[in-house]
């Protein structure tokens, strides 16, 4: 580059060695390095853990040769066949989907039943459940249906606040309240005239009665329509009481394998029906949702007859062998091409099960790992790793999950809501609006630290709870991915097309009936994809859960303001043990186990996401 | 222009040859059967109205009467106000928020932007259609029934839904598919299936904002052929591209002019034959616009 | 409902309780929204409240500039500059590691990658992000500090002694010679190499592993900073996407090479959305708990100088670790300590909260360019 070339020649490539596309390839080099070595320095570092937790280098080759002809070669060749054929692709998706998703679904409700007994969350559903179908009945028998929505969001609420909680909730505001005011020199020594539990009932009691009383009055409703008011002030009353004590023995004549029929048959039973009637008459909806709860009860009786468990062979009848045979009986109808598929799962299973069966006849020494029964199916032990297991662990997270979602999911998603389909340009409401979205960024960028903290200010010290229950930190962490939830959820609701709405609001629709018939199903999916992916990642969340003081080791929780744990700070925990085995086996172990949670729910996500792709071509 | 030389050719095959330089009159009386006994009623009068995006004024000063009953075209150049117009007589203009709309809108003789107006029950009885297709993604049958169950007019829900199909001239093509997915339907059928999703909840007025600009001749050819069906049952206003559209299915024609503003307003065979101002002339012409 | 009923007005209003339905739903969902004002408010009153009475025992001047940290042992002290220097240490160690490598990922994906390679690289960054911070703390505690403790082969690695010539990084009469030590032996601040055979002079940054302790700043921040370079690369990126073609064109036109338009036109342009994600980042890096509490240690300390290297070769203890050990406590009840845990969420969350809003100002201002 020193002389000046011919002005021909400046234009031809130089075959010397030229400095300038060395440097840019090597800048390139760089870039590429910096681009994965993130990605790499974490696969090292996931193999090591690998290496340690399972040990495949103990396994001889003979058990390598067994597994590679019984499942890799059947899974691969059959990976290859479905690979150029979409309807088997895709019948092959659905198939996993019913066959993991049914087992991911029925295990993880039999550890959280079986840990909580059957009988209490029954009796939650039922008093959650009877309402709106009361009015949902009523609605039917008058023909009338303008006032369901409210009425059942509302008695919904209601009887979920009475139920969930006179002392949890109403309790908690009288705390609130001394918390508020007692500093008030004459408030403070002001004593009441009578006890607190008394004076709960009588709030609780009192004001849905005087909000009844006050509508009626303020509307001058017919003389009848008083009749309400007694019935309020009696169900309140009986609410307050607990509806759950006075339900509570009628569950308990159940057997327990009954309760669960009733608790994971009954509503697979109306999922199915459901489904059944969409596609084809009431009548077969009815006669499909019968034969899934007849199914049960026979799962059940041959079960006691075999002394096997009933109760864990119901979940999982309904649970799986359900969804599954749903899935089956459709390809069989309605996909004739890609009936093959079906046998993706089937393939898998079978490779794995006869694997396992040859392992022992042939003699292959398999791995040496530490993702064993002892480790899934039994609690703590800090002195000998080998006896050392996470099973309340798993429950506690799994447990913790469940409340998250509970907590988030329906706030996140009415937040998301008001902020892209109500929320005003102009105005205070405007001016809220961009606030809220504003404050829900910001939020997203707080330490889950200091969530910590205000779980622990909130439901520790104000509301009093007791410290490290189930319901704390899962409250906690919901908090934690609100923000993460709502974003998701807006995002899902921005991305349905304008016209849809205009189509709707031209036919005189209002902005609820748009939301709920045209906006919302066209939503959802994205919405449950985001919140499954921000829940997956939250189980691995520590710090908060340390901060709210949850037990680092305990039995199994058997409720939601039961004492909890959890994985992750058992990973913690145990991080400090001093026995070689357990920080390179155990705790390698354990972390493959959350990260196999974790993986399990993104799963969940990614097949939610291409079922609405597919769908919405 | 490839699109009016389509459209003529579709004229050519239906209704004999039209010199492109004088549709007006020959139309006007070769496709609709002389005047449509119009009550000469005004279902809508607008005075005054004037329309602002933020700064941007969008409509200036329109005064119009539409007719119970009559086929009332909006033409004009792009970006005259047209589509807003149509958008003000329904209040799909709230939906807007930068929108300021000043003066009066008066359906049935009543200020449809007075504060005891819903504009959810106002839209129950102005109907709208829209320039691109715009079904659900749902059923044929639940997108035609989906206005009468958002208004809990579920009684006799088939035959209403068998009737506004058979208006739109689509039951024939779709009566053995009513479960199968709208989406799966083609362009123009999906536009007589919005059109029968309007109809099918009775309204009074049927607003149509480009419904054929997005179809292929043929289909669009049917979409006409249907608004002169309804005509004799609604009242239609359609704003359109298409000067020809115009002077085919209307029985009068508003031209608006660049800057939102209403220039002339007279029964169609008047603009297209004798326009009064020569701004009109000239666009009608195809001299501008 | 007849066509005919067009002239009576009533008729345009809807059923009074359908309009009430619609103001409860409408209500019911502003609550939802309203809730995560609620949930803002929450944090900045509870750690304020817990704040508040801990600076009623303790004065707000000690706490600032208190050099010595120990609540749980009487008599407490509670001085907050060792923490603050422990979370700084492990900042600037996350930054050496992440932005530098963020920077280079972004500038890949968004400039030299095509598209079928950025869809499968992009979705593996995010994992980064993803695989819980327990896990990252656990492998810089088993894994990464024993690689990095392993004494470095540094007669074959770095100066093969074949090429038999020395690297005068600053003029050798500053410096005096020592033979070289075997890892894990601390070196002095200054001192040159002596590699058999040849001279490498080196100032007093180098990076020459000391000896590391078990729970030691380096591995804790190489881990952090793994973690959070997927914030780097996504939002740098999508600055650098965000650059019109344009001006691309308008360099390439003018013959300049891909490196040139990389780095001399599309790096300046995105310049305050690369700033923006670097503050993102690191206010990411100082909320961030686990890693720093189970590889880093719970010993505070304030920063060894002018032997910086050392600084990462020790146990020290970041804010949010000292948070987790004041939780961790046995029965506390509403004491001092107790309450101090709120004080240092108080600065943390100020602090996060500040950076956070800076990003975005940062980030607004390069909106508004195009």
């Amino acid at each position: 580059m020193a002389t000046k070339p011919e002005p021909a020649e400046s234009i031809r490539r130089d075959g010397r060695f030229s400095l300038k596309e060395l440097k840019g390839k090597a800048f390139e080099g760089v870039l590429i390095a910096a681009t994965l070595v993130g990605i790499v320095a974490l696969l090292v570092l996931f193999g090591y853990m690998f290496f340690d937790a399972v040990g495949p280098q103990a396994a001889s080759a003979k058990w390598y040769l067994l597994f590679f002809g019984t499942l890799v070669a059947p899974t691969s060749a059959f990976a290859l066949y479905s690979r150029r054929r979409p309807a088997v692709r895709r019948m092959n998706a659905r198939a996993f989907a019913a066959v993991f998703g049914g087992l991911a679904f029925s295990l993880a409700a039999w550890v959280v039943f079986d840990a909580t007994g059957p009988r209490g969350p029954l009796l939650y559903i039922l008093l959650a459940s009877v309402s709106p179908l009361l009015i949902a009945g009523y609605a039917k028998y008058v023909e009338r249906s303008m006032f369901v929505g409210p009425a059942m969001v509302m008695s919904t609420l209601v009887v979920l606040l009475w139920t969930l909680g006179t002392e949890v909730f109403v309790f908690a505001l009288f705390d609130l309240i001394g918390l508020l005011f007692g500093w008030i020199p004459v408030l403070g020594s002001l004593r009441l005239p009578v006890g607190l539990p008394a004076l709960v009932t009588a709030v609780s009691a009192g004001v849905p009665t005087l909000a009844v009383l006050w509508y009626l009055v303020r509307r001058d409703a017919p003389r009848r329509a008083f009749v309400l008011v007694p019935v309020v002030a009696a169900l309140s009353g009986l609410g307050t009481a607990g509806f759950d004590f006075w339900f509570q023995p009628y569950v308990d004549v159940l057997a327990a394998w009954v309760a669960y029929v009733c608790l994971v048959g009954v509503p697979v039973a109306a999922v199915v029906a459901l489904a059944v009637r969409r596609r084809a008459t009431v009548r077969e909806g009815l006669v499909a949702g019968g034969a899934v709860v007849a199914g049960n009860l026979a799962v059940g009786g041959v079960a006691l007859a075999r002394s096997l468990d009933p109760s864990f062979w119901v979940v999982m009848f309904s649970g799986t062998v359900v969804p599954v045979a749903y899935v089956v009986g459709d390809a069989a109808i309605a996909d004739r091409e890609g009936r093959i598929g079906l046998l993706g799962p089937f393939v898998l299973i079978g490779g794995v099960l006869l694997g396992a069966l040859l392992e022992d006849v042939i003699n292959a020494t398999g791995p040496d790992t530490w993702i064993t029964p002892t480790l899934l199916l039994s609690t703590w032990n800090g002195l000998d790793p080998t006896e050392a297991g996470a099973y309340p662990e798993i429950v506690g997270s799994i447990m913790i999950v469940s409340v998250m979602a509970l907590m988030s999911f329906p706030v996140g998603v009415g937040a998301a809501i008001y902020l892209e389909e109500y929320a005003p340009n102009t105005g205070l409401a405007g001016r809220f609006a961009n606030f809220t979205e504003v404050n829900i960024a910001n939020l997203a960028g707080v330490p889950s630290v200091v969530y910590g903290l205000l779980g622990l200010a909130l439901f520790n010290n104000v509301l009093d709870f007791p410290p490290g229950i189930v319901f704390t930190a899962g409250a906690t962490l919901g908090l934690l991915i609100l923000p993460i939830v709502i974003v998701s959820a807006q995002e899902a609701i921005r991305a349905v097309p304008d016209s849809l709405r205009r189509g709707s609001y031209g036919m005189g629709a209002s902005r609820w009936q748009t939301l709920r018939n045209v906006v919302l199903p066209e939503a959802v999916p994205g919405i449950l994809t985001g919140t499954i992916l921000a829940l997956g990642r939250a189980i691995g969340e520590t710090a908060p859960l340390l901060i709210i003081s949850l037990a680092v080791s305990g039995s199994t929780p058997d409720g939601l303001f039961a004492s909890g744990v959890a994985l992750p700070l058992r990973i913690y925990s145990s991080s400090a043990n001093a026995i070689p085995e357990y920080r390179k086996g155990v705790l390698a172990a354990l972390a493959i186990v959350l990260l196999a949670l974790m993986l399990t729910m993104n799963a969940v996500a990614i097949l939610l996401r291409n079922r609405y792709q597919t769908n919405d071509t | 222009m490839s699109k009016e030389e389509l459209d003529d050719e579709s004229d050519d095959e239906s209704e004999g040859a039209v010199d492109s330089s004088l549709i007006g009159m020959e139309v006007a009386d070769t496709d609709t059967k002389d005047r449509r006994p119009g009550t000469e009623e005004a279902v809508i009068e607008t005075r005054d109205l004037n329309v602002y995006y933020g700064d941007e004024r969008a409509l200036h000063d329109v005064n119009m009467e539409i007719h119970e009953r009559e086929v009332t075209a909006i033409i004009g150049p792009s970006g005259c106000g047209k589509s807003t117009y149509l958008r003000c007589i329904n209040r799909m203009n709230d939906l807007v928020e930068a929108a300021i709309i000043e003066g009066e809108v008066r359906f049935g003789g009543m200020d449809m932007y007075g504060d005891d107006v819903d504009p959810v029950a106002l839209r129950r009885r102005i109907g709208m259609v829209f320039q691109h297709p715009n079904p659900f993604p749902k059923s044929i049958y639940d997108n035609v029934a989906y206005g009468l169950r958002v208004q809990n007019r579920t009684e006799h829900l088939d035959e209403k839904v068998e009737q506004a199909l058979k208006d739109a001239a689509l039951w024939d093509e779709v009566n053995d598919q009513l479960d199968e997915s709208a989406m799966d339907l083609s362009g123009g059928q999906q536009q007589r299936l919005c059109i029968a999703r309007a109809i099918a909840v009775d309204p009074e007025v049927i607003l149509m904002d480009e419904p054929t600009s997005a179809l292929d001749p043929v289909a669009g050819s049917k979409i006409e052929d249907l608004i002169d069906d309804l005509a004799e049952e609604y009242t239609v206003v359609i704003v359109t591209h298409n000067m020809q559209q115009a002077a085919r299915i209307s029985d009068r024609t508003a031209v608006f002019l660049t800057g939102g503003e209403l220039v002339e307003y007279d029964d169609t065979e008047k603009i297209f034959e004798n326009p009064e101002h020569q701004r009109v002339e000239d666009y009608i012409t195809g001299k501008f616009g | 409902m007849s066509r005919q009923s067009g002239t009576d007005g009533p008729s345009l209003e809807r059923p009074d309780f359908v309009v009430r339905k619609e103001r409860l739903y409408r209500r019911l969902l502003a609550g939802c929204a309203a809730l995560t004002v609620a949930v803002t408010l929450g944090i900045i009153l509870s750690l304020s409240n817990g704040a508040l009475t801990f600076f009623g025992d303790v004065s707000i001047v000690k706490f600032l500039t208190g050099t010595n940290w120990s609540p749980l042992v009487a008599p407490s002290e509670y001085g907050v500059l060792p923490l603050v220097s422990g979370t700084l240490i492990i900042v600037v160690g996350s930054a050496v590691v992440a932005l530098p490598i963020g920077l280079g990922a972004a500038i890949y994906l968004s400039e030299y990658a095509d598209p079928r390679v950025r869809s499968v690289v992009k979705p593996a960054l995010e994992i980064l992000a993803g695989v819980p911070t327990v896990i990252y703390g656990y492998f810089a505690l088993v894994y990464l500090t024993p690689i990095l403790d392993a004494p470095l082969p540094i007669e074959q690695v770095i100066i093969p002694s074949w090429l038999g010539f020395s690297v005068p990084i600053i003029p050798s009469w500053l410096t005096f010679s020592v033979p070289i030590i075997p890892g894990g032996v601390p070196l002095l601040p200054e001192f040159t190499l002596v590699v058999p055979e040849f001279t490498l002079v080196v100032s007093e940054f180098v990076f020459v592993v000391p000896s590391l302790g078990a729970f030691n700043a380096l591995s804790a921040s190489i881990a952090v900073g793994i973690m959070i370079i997927p914030m780097v690369s996504s939002i740098s990126e999508d600055a650098m996407s965000a650059v019109p073609d344009s001006l691309r064109e308008a360099a390439y036109g003018l013959g300049s090479t891909k490196f040139d338009v990389s780095t001399s036109v599309v790096v300046p342009a995105a310049a305050s959305g690369i700033i923006s994600s670097y503050v993102l980042a690191l206010s990411r890096a100082i909320g961030e708990t686990m890693i720093v509490t189970m590889a880093a240690g719970q010993s505070p300390k304030m920063p060894y100088f002018p032997n910086v290297l050392r600084n990462f070769t020790d146990s020290i203890e970041a804010m949010t670790a000292s948070i987790v050990k004041i939780a961790s406590a046995e029965s506390l009840g509403q004491t001092a300590t107790y309450e101090a845990m709120f004080a240092i969420g108080l600065t943390l969350f100020g602090l996060t909260l500040t950076m956070n809003i800076l990003a975005e100002l940062v980030r607004r201002r390069f909106r508004e360019v195009y």
